[in-house]
């Protein structure tokens, strides 16, 4: 399955909205549009997961790649990310690197 | 791993190991996993291995390790019953180098780390470890056979 992805800045932040499977087949495009952001300067970067069915390593690898790059006081919302998408988060370990919300109202 | 002629062979494909034929490789796996393994949560896990699988069985064609276009995937899906279960076991062949197994034998990342200092890598593998109920290798006739089993 393809992936949309549509990016929004904010003032104070950066939305990423994805639609699709992040997958070996995908991800190499996520990764390449996180890295046209100004990474280093970024506080607060929030990935809708809602429309986003399937995450594979590779997709957890370009959001650990956004992360690393942002300062460490910066925070990386993914929001509402399916039960199985936060399992395998947790699972990795990377769940302390985000913060999961189920909507951006909770932000 | 001693099945490879028991089980009833649900259907196959076979390409070249190249992301060209990714999609061919993930649809068939895709519609049996969804036929065979009803619960959601264990059907992404399947998926997930065995997508994990393939994309390091068509990156290791790519990395120059062997000649890509001489490295053939074939996937068979299987179903198997025992007295207690009935598995779905997705099997690649591949006629590539000889992996190293290191599902089996290479240490498991620190999930504890904190990600600033992760190395990028190793997820690959610990997911497919961790997502199905088994898994195995075997080199088998000049050629790498990777099973995963899951319970229906």
């Amino acid at each position: 399955m393809a992936l949309s992805i549509e990016i929004t800045q904010g003032e104070l932040h950066v939305t990423v909205l994805l639609t699709g499977d992040i997958d070996t087949k995908t991800a190499p495009e996520l990764l390449s549009r996180l890295t046209a952001l100004e990474l280093a300067a970024l506080q607060q970067l929030r990935i809708n997961l809602l429309d986003v069915g399937f995450v594979s390593s590779a997709g957890l690898r370009a959001i650990v790649f956004a992360k690393q790059k942002m300062p460490h006081t910066s925070r990386l919302y993914l929001v509402s990310p399916s039960t199985e998408i936060v399992d395998v988060i947790t699972k990795t370990g990377l769940i302390q690197a985000v913060v999961i919300v189920s909507s951006e109202d909770e932000i | 791993m001693n099945t490879h002629n028991v089980g009833i062979e649900l259907g196959h494909v076979e390409d070249i190991a190249s992301m060209e034929a990714w999609d061919r490789f993930i649809d068939f796996a895709s519609r049996h996993i969804e036929h065979e393994i009803s619960d959601r949560s264990r059907a992404y896990k399947l998926r997930l291995a065995f997508e994990e699988l393939v994309s390091n069985i068509i990156h290791a064609a790519a990395a120059g390790k062997t000649n890509p276009t001489q490295t053939e995937l074939k996937v068979i899906a299987l179903r198997f019953k025992d007295e207690h279960s009935t598995w779905l076991v997705l099997r690649t062949n591949d006629n590539g180098v000889h992996f190293d197994p290191e599902f089996l034998t290479r240490e498991r990342i620190d999930t504890n780390e904190p990600v600033h200092d992760r190395k990028i890598g190793g997820l690959g593998l610990f997911l497919i470890r961790e997502s199905v109920d088994r898994v195995a290798y075997e080199w088998l006739d000049g050629k790498n056979v990777y099973e995963l089993w899951m319970k229906s």
